[in-house]
């Protein structure tokens, strides 16, 4: 190659890896989106105003949501009809979170319960008594889950949830 | 003459690089939830209850109206509920309002009572109850005040059945 030809050429960037890249980046974070919101359903939560922001423990921390109708969901999948009386499939559920949660020794019955909390997401209008039926079943001989945390929204100042939080009396 | 130096136009991949990371921190924000951390009662709460009983403060979430159910345009699934209006009970006091409630609670967090096993003196321990119609919202309003006061354990006691089916507990 002359000289001239080197002077004359214009030093171009090859934009293709990075193209290339930007796509593979973008399906990589379609993929992680997907699968995070897998556990979310969308409900409306509370506004809660002194709530600590969500932290994920170490351990397992399986999240559970309920629609207002009493439907109960994990991963997409319906565990608790609305308005069921049959148990069993939620049971099944919570039996197979405790079997892999972390456990601790609890001297007052001598036998190891689990440790790692359930969180529990539900409509600001669910009826309590659709989230105190996955309680109770937590409470089940074979579940023995006593660590439940209540999923609450982010405190907005001024917002219709903080306003409401003075005002739900009468 | 002198020879230009090629040089790399790195303007693009730095407007890729911030538009990654403003994705990023919105994907942060966008699962930012608060939590409120509540304990069911267990079989070694039980068996401790029975040799070193420790007095509760019980809270008990009553409905004064249930409200009217107005559907949400953007969700079918579901329903606001408007004139929902409850009460609490805290021991043999009626408290109107989460005003009352609130204050009620910090007045009753600054007392202190020694734990039986260890004499150290610590809060109370909070059992919340709810009667029939009473909404998730009404109960996490109640948690979040007593964490905020200060109490360490707060227990949901239980529900007092369905407003809808009353008799289904």
């Amino acid at each position: 190659m002359s000289k001239k030809d080197v002077r004359e050429s214009s030093s171009e960037m090859d934009m293709t890896p990075m193209i290339d890249c930007v796509f593979q980046l973008i399906i990589f974070f379609f993929l992680v989106i997907d699968l995070q919101n897998q556990e979310l359903e969308p409900v409306l939560l509370p506004k809660a105003r002194f709530a600590v922001p969500d932290q994920p423990p170490e351990g397992q921390r399986p999240i559970v949501n309920v629609l207002q109708s009493g439907e109960t969901i994990y991963k997409r999948k319906t565990y608790l009809e609305a308005d069921a009386t049959d148990y069993s499939r939620l049971q099944g559920l919570l039996e197979y979170f405790a079997k892999n949660m972390t456990k601790k020794f609890d001297p007052a019955v001598k036998k190891e319960l689990p440790d790692d909390p359930l969180l529990i997401r539900a409509d600001k209008w669910t009826e309590m008594h659709h989230v105190a039926k996955i309680m109770e079943t937590c409470g089940h001989l074979n579940v023995q889950i006593w660590r439940v945390e209540l999923a609450v929204g982010e405190p907005k100042a001024g917002s219709e949830g903080a306003a409401k939080a003075f005002g739900t009396g009468n | 003459m002198s020879w230009a130096e090629p040089k790399v136009d790195m303007t693009p991949l730095i407007d890729v690089t911030f538009l990654l990371l403003i994705f990023l921190l919105c994907l942060d924000f966008k699962n930012l939830e608060g939590e409120l951390a509540v304990h069911l009662p267990s079989d070694g709460d039980k068996a401790r209850s029975q040799a070193t009983p420790v007095e509760d403060l019980d809270v008990r979430i009553g409905l004064a109206e249930f409200g009217t159910e107005v559907p949400d345009k953007s969700d079918r699934r579901r329903h606001d509920l408007v004139g929902h209006q409850v009460f609490y009970d805290l021991g043999p006091k009626r408290l109107r309002t989460m005003g009352e409630l609130e204050s009620e609670l910090r007045k009753a967090a600054m007392v202190e009572v020694a734990d039986p096993t260890t004499g150290r003196k610590k809060k109370r321990p909070i059992t919340i109850t709810a009667a029939a119609g009473i909404c998730y919202q009404d109960v996490t309003e109640v948690i979040d005040i007593a964490n905020d006061a200060g109490f360490q354990r707060i227990t949901y006691g239980g529900g007092e059945g369905s407003l809808r089916r009353p008799s289904g507990k």
